[in-house]
């Protein structure tokens, strides 16, 4: 009972986490349609760009972040503006953009393998230690998780109530129809990158905490997310939060009937399964922005 | 030295086989799978198992491995044809994902992460192939075969179906063609290739584990056939080539063979941003896989243009009127109802389109005409009533399944397959009365001449002006001599002159004995050309009878214009 209390937890703490990676990828996938492989690119870097701060250089840890925000926001959007905006131009094919991101991603998951090497890199300035909760113990990077959701709420009340928040979410829904109402649909999309992209840097940050960096830390988190968010549907952001925390319960709680190793078959199992049987995602229209 | 050789070329034999395995998925079927290493993966372990376990002489143990993945990709396509666009990259990502992890952890099929080891290579024909350059010759041999049926097929009239599919399906279905078989049979085909490349890489090799029929994998196979360009097998030879002897230049380089293997990941990822962004085409752009052989000299210097669509309606009338094989049969709606949501669009409707004859559905915009033509020839599934076709009811019949009953039909907007030349356009709206391709390029030329676009046969007809496009479209959609046609606002946006010839056109249509039925705006139109008039308003028939009757009808004059004489009223 323990051990599966224990688990539950962990899936539910590791899920906050996939959720925050969710709401980053889904405002970009949401409202630009483009499915942003390349934002593994972005969080890799941002992870790599603190630690490179703050572990190597001893610069202190707030100002690594602090840096870390504009670093993560400028190379998201510096790949829709070099990238994704003159294939649009051009009126490439899905495919194409698809191709770029995965490229992109390659690449970057190439150049931290060449410069960082492939192991493990642990962020020693987070202490990963143990909290016990009567007999249950998890880590001080798994409550840290749990702050996923005050991101994830910043997010929805910046969609709700602000004037851009809502024009992204009206491109969103229908974007030719957005556009006749004068929304700059271009602008829309970068703000969606520049947010977007910042919102990796707590997210990484967790991971980071709780498992240390890989050059392949972006494309875990971004398989994952990504499969959350198409999971959740397209019709808003906390669907795919709330997928991304189910599949993080899923994963953990799998280890007691699957041997582990088999838990990214699950995962991808479901969401081919939810692709093909419900194209629009298990939530429909019922959960919105 | 020999052996360097052979060996880079068993590789590139391999690469050969895969690239070209997915650029009839993708390059001719549209079908945008990243999966393709599962399939290498599939085959390669089919045969390590084939030959480890059951001792399987060549070639079961290539055709097994092939059995096994075509068997898997059609598991596959059953489910994955469901889906369409950006949805199939996620989904077959997915798939790869799970077959990742299934190669990984299956150990009784695959070793685990060990692999299988010990795939001794075959004995072909009382030949041990046991060194080096007898094998990469038996290797080149098998992917020189694969790659020329390839070939063939892509040149084939299904290759050309599998195109017009990717470029339209709607029109496509439309024109008789079951669309999801033959993006499935694509996609197996592909499979079916990649088993094999899978087969060879293992008795190569002589291990296998999941290393290589990763994500990286499938993304390395897409590289070569970005590179060497959709939809084009020659580009992919070249682009197979060239991408397997870069990598080999770099291991040369002194580095590790892991750091060398970042290296070629970098490499590949750069490509292929690279190729997208500044050359989409790759080194050989498409083909068109059949042209016209213009045996005469140029024809199109002595052809006068015809410069006004009147006189284009007449040559279109002439080889449309032309022969037509079986009687029309009577097409009967018997209380066809349809809601979208808690609109009832299409409600209670009977009325018959009878031979020889034109019925016209006329009514105010979103009366239901179109959801009407849309549930006769199948796009729209009625919630009652029944369709029949003659004898045969057709009220769940599939799109492709009624055209192929005999029933064309136009849609309101251009329709044509835009990166398929003019003549590809004609030769497939045609493919459904002959097999014989020569046969048909003449029939399609012909129909070209006629309605004067001759000169631009093989030129993309996305290229053409749109005016053009309007023309191919009726000349490919008329040239089918199909006994029951639907014409759907096809006088919508010409001068008055054409609308009189179209009339003409209409009416000789009729006269050589089919059933047409046309959807109608413009009202003179209607007049001039039908027997039979429908007038449809919020979904139900209102109105029947001879067009005299229903000009004289007070309550269709005031749907269309008002209650005449008092205005203002509400």
């Amino acid at each position: 009972m323990t051990v599966l209390l224990t688990l539950l937890l962990l899936g539910l703490t590791v899920g906050s986490m996939y959720a925050l990676f969710a709401v980053s990828f889904g405002l970009i996938y949401n409202v630009t349609h483009i499915f942003h492989f390349a934002h593994g690119a972005v969080i890799s870097a941002a992870g790599y760009f603190i630690y490179v701060l703050v572990s190597l250089l001893g610069w202190p840890i707030w100002l690594g972040i602090a840096l870390a925000i504009p670093f993560a926001a400028a190379l998201g959007a510096a790949i829709e503006l070099w990238f994704y905006r003159p294939l649009r131009r051009r009126g490439a094919p899905h495919v194409a953009f698809f191709l770029t991101s995965v490229g992109i991603l390659t690449v970057a998951e190439g150049l931290f393998g060449v410069i960082f090497g492939p192991g493990v890199i642990p962020l020693k300035f987070l202490p990963l230690r143990a909290i016990h909760l009567g007999d249950i113990s998890l880590t001080t990077a798994n409550i840290a998780m749990l702050f996923a959701w005050v991101f994830i709420a910043l997010v929805v009340v910046y969609l709700r109530s602000t004037r851009s928040g809502r024009f992204m979410r009206a491109v969103a829904d229908t974007p030719a129809v957005a556009a006749s109402t004068g929304i700059d649909l271009e602008r829309t999309y970068l703000v969606s990158f520049l947010l977007g992209s910042a919102l990796t840097v707590p997210a990484i940050l967790m991971y980071a905490w709780y498992q240390g960096l890989t050059p392949a830390a972006g494309l875990s988190t971004i398989l994952i997310s990504s499969a959350a968010v198409i999971i959740g549907g397209p019709t808003g952001i906390l669907s795919g939060a709330i997928a991304a925390l189910a599949l993080g319960v899923l994963q953990a709680v799998a280890i007691v009937f699957l041997p582990s190793g088999w838990q990214d078959a699950i995962v991808f199992s479901v969401l081919f399964l939810v692709i093909v049987l419900r194209p629009k995602g298990v939530f429909g229209i019922a959960l919105r922005w | 030295m020999i052996n360097y050789i052979a060996q880079i070329s068993v590789f590139v034999a391999i690469f050969l086989l895969l690239a070209t395995s997915l650029n009839l998925v993708l390059g001719f079927g549209g079908v945008f799978s990243i999966m393709q290493a599962v399939f290498y993966g599939v085959g390669a372990y089919a045969a390590a198992d084939l030959i480890v376990s059951a001792h399987a002489p060549f070639p079961l143990d290539l055709l097994g491995a092939v059995i096994v993945a075509m068997v898997l990709g059609a598991l596959v396509a059953g489910l994955l044809m469901r889906i369409q666009g950006e949805l199939v990259i996620i989904a077959t990502l997915a798939l790869q994902l799970v077959f990742s992890t299934i190669f990984r952890n299956w150990t009784a099929a695959t070793g685990g992460s060990y692999g299988i080891f010990g795939i001794s290579r075959p004995t072909v024909f009382g030949a041990h192939l046991t060194t080096l350059p007898t094998f990469a010759f038996m290797a080149a041999l098998v992917a020189a075969a694969a790659f020329a049926a390839s070939l063939f097929i892509a040149r084939s009239p299904f290759g050309l179906a599998v195109r017009a599919q990717r470029e339209d399906a709607v029109l496509a279905g439309a024109l008789g063609h079951d669309v999801v078989r033959e993006r499935a049979i694509v996609f197996v085909i592909g499979a079916g290739l990649a088993g094999l490349a899978g087969a060879l890489y293992a008795q190569f090799v002589g291990y296998v584990d999941p290393s290589g029929f990763d994500v990286n994998q499938s993304l390395s196979i897409i590289t070569i056939v970005v590179v060497g360009g959709l939809g084009n097998l020659w580009g992919t030879l070249g682009a197979a080539i060239i991408l397997t002897f870069l990598p080999q230049l770099l291991i040369l380089l002194p580095a590790t063979s892991s750091a060398a293997a970042q290296f070629q990941l970098l490499l590949y990822g750069l490509i292929l941003v690279l190729v997208v962004r500044f050359w989409p085409s790759g080194i050989l752009p498409e083909r068109p896989s059949v042209r016209l052989v213009q045996r005469r000299g140029r024809r199109s210097a002595g052809v006068v243009q015809p410069e006004r669509s009147a006189e284009l309606v007449e040559r279109i009338a002439e080889i449309t009127v032309a022969g037509m094989q079986t009687a029309a049969p009577v097409v009967r709606l018997d209380g066809v109802s349809k809601s979208f949501g808690g609109l009832r669009a299409v409600d209670d409707v009977s009325f018959e389109i009878e031979p020889g004859r034109v019925t016209a559905l006329i009514g105010p915009n979103g009366a239901g005409k179109t959801t009407l033509f849309n549930l006769i020839c199948g796009l729209v599934r009625p919630d009652g009533g029944r369709v029949f076709f003659g004898p045969q009811e057709t009220t769940r019949y599939k799109p492709f399944e009624i055209a192929r009953l005999g029933v064309t039909r136009t849609f309101q907007d251009v329709r044509i397959f835009p990166r398929l030349t003019a003549l590809e356009n004609v030769v497939f709206a045609l493919s459904k009365t002959a097999s014989d391709v020569t046969s048909l390029i003449d029939r399609a030329g012909a129909v070209l001449v006629n309605v004067g676009l001759q000169s631009h046969a093989d030129r993309l007809a996305g290229s053409l002006s749109y005016a053009e496009q309007k023309i191919l479209m009726m000349g490919l959609v008329l040239s089918r001599e199909d006994p029951v046609v639907f014409l759907d606002e096809i006088a919508a946006g010409l001068d008055h002159a054409s609308v009189h010839a179209l009339a003409g056109l209409v009416r000789r249509i009729a006269a050589s004995g089919r059933a047409v039925c046309v959807v109608e705006h413009n009202l003179s139109f209607v007049w001039d050309v039908a027997d039979v008039v429908y007038v449809l308003d919020a979904g139900r028939v209102i109105a029947s009878g001879v067009p005299a009757d229903i000009q004289a009808n007070t309550n269709v004059v005031e749907i269309y214009f008002g209650q005449s004489g008092a205005p203002g009223h509400a």
